[in-house]
């Protein structure tokens, strides 16, 4: 991560930002799966709140980027999606919060 | 947007999301109303044997088909952190110890091997109830599960009030009056977390992540 001395350059930073990371509802997904080893599909809706159609879209961008790995598996013979973040985004998360924070404790 | 989610506070809540649906509550519910009843149950006839089994098939039959049947359609499964699967792991092992201990105790108290005068080295009802509360204090502290040191309290209570209970009432009203209330008090609880975390959480389908978002 770049460092920056001077107001303008701090600014800047913000252009470095994981935009994917950046956006609400994925900020909050990678924050729960940040915290826990790994969770159902079920598991992330309840504590997100966001709805099936939604979760599934942000999931499949995060899947797509290789921060979140998604896998198929049947509990007891009933399907069962689990997700966990993948060391790369674990990474990105890492980053992200670096960056955030460098930013946002320079603020007046 | 000033600051950024506290991770820890956010872990710990994810992991307290385990116990809010009650189930466990109502698990330590039924244990302690089991030991209100025990004295009671011996006295009808009911071998001692057949009445621990029968009462730990209850609570345990309660606690698993709970989180199958309520617990998982509605909030899903969670693998918790790495660091709280190892605390989880020696809180088991530190309950199966003390369980043990507790165990080994009683039979040798039994046997005789151990006095039973005051002031010797068997434990007298207070300082029976003092070593319970210790353990489940800290064990719901180290689980951050509070209505653990809700349960421990109850039941250390209720173990010297049925010592002072029985010149009083006698066998077995000494010991179904305050286990008895004890239960009631955390199955009311339990009950009450259940009735609000099924209505908070409706039954969700099971097949649930759809690739074509």
């Amino acid at each position: 991560m770049k460092k920056a001395d001077n107001p303008t350059d701090q600014v800047k930073l913000l252009g470095d930002i994981d935009r994917l990371v950046h956006e609400p509802a994925r900020l909050m997904i990678m924050a729960y799966l940040y915290v826990i080893e790994s969770a159902d599909f079920v598991f992330m809706m309840r504590q997100t709140g966001l709805s099936k159609g939604n979760l599934s879209s942000h999931l499949s961008k995060l899947e797509a980027a290789g921060y979140v790995i998604i896998q198929k598996e049947f509990v007891k013979k009933i399907p069962r999606t689990f997700l966990s973040l993948s060391s790369k985004g674990r990474e990105a998360f890492d980053n992200y919060q670096n960056q955030m924070k460098q930013f946002l404790t320079e603020l007046p | 947007m000033k600051s950024l989610p506290d991770l820890k506070k956010l872990e710990k809540q994810v992991y307290q999301s385990v116990f809010q649906d009650g189930i466990y509550d109502i698990t330590w519910g039924l244990l302690m109303l089991a030991l209100a009843f025990n004295p009671l149950l011996f006295h009808m006839g009911i071998p001692r044997n057949l009445l621990f089994l029968g009462e730990l098939l209850l609570a345990g039959g309660w606690l698993i088909l709970g989180k199958r049947l309520i617990t998982l359609p509605r909030i899903g499964i969670v693998k918790p952190a790495a660091r709280r699967q190892q605390t989880a792991r020696k809180v088991m092992i530190t309950g199966i110890v003390f369980f043990l201990i507790i165990v080994l105790f009683i039979i040798l108290k039994s046997v005789g091997i151990l006095p039973n005068e005051p002031g010797s080295l068997a434990m007298t009802p207070l300082s029976f109830s003092l070593l319970f509360l210790a353990v489940f204090t800290v064990l719901a502290l180290v689980m951050s599960y509070y209505m653990l040191f809700i349960a421990g309290l109850l039941f250390a209570l209720s173990i010297p009030v049925s010592e002072l209970l029985y010149p009083v009432l006698g066998e077995p009203l000494d010991s179904l009056v305050p286990f008895g209330v004890s239960a009631l008090i955390i199955l009311t609880i339990g009950f009450f977390r259940l009735a609000r975390f099924i209505q908070h959480y409706p039954k969700t389908s099971l097949e649930n992540f759809d690739e074509k978002s």
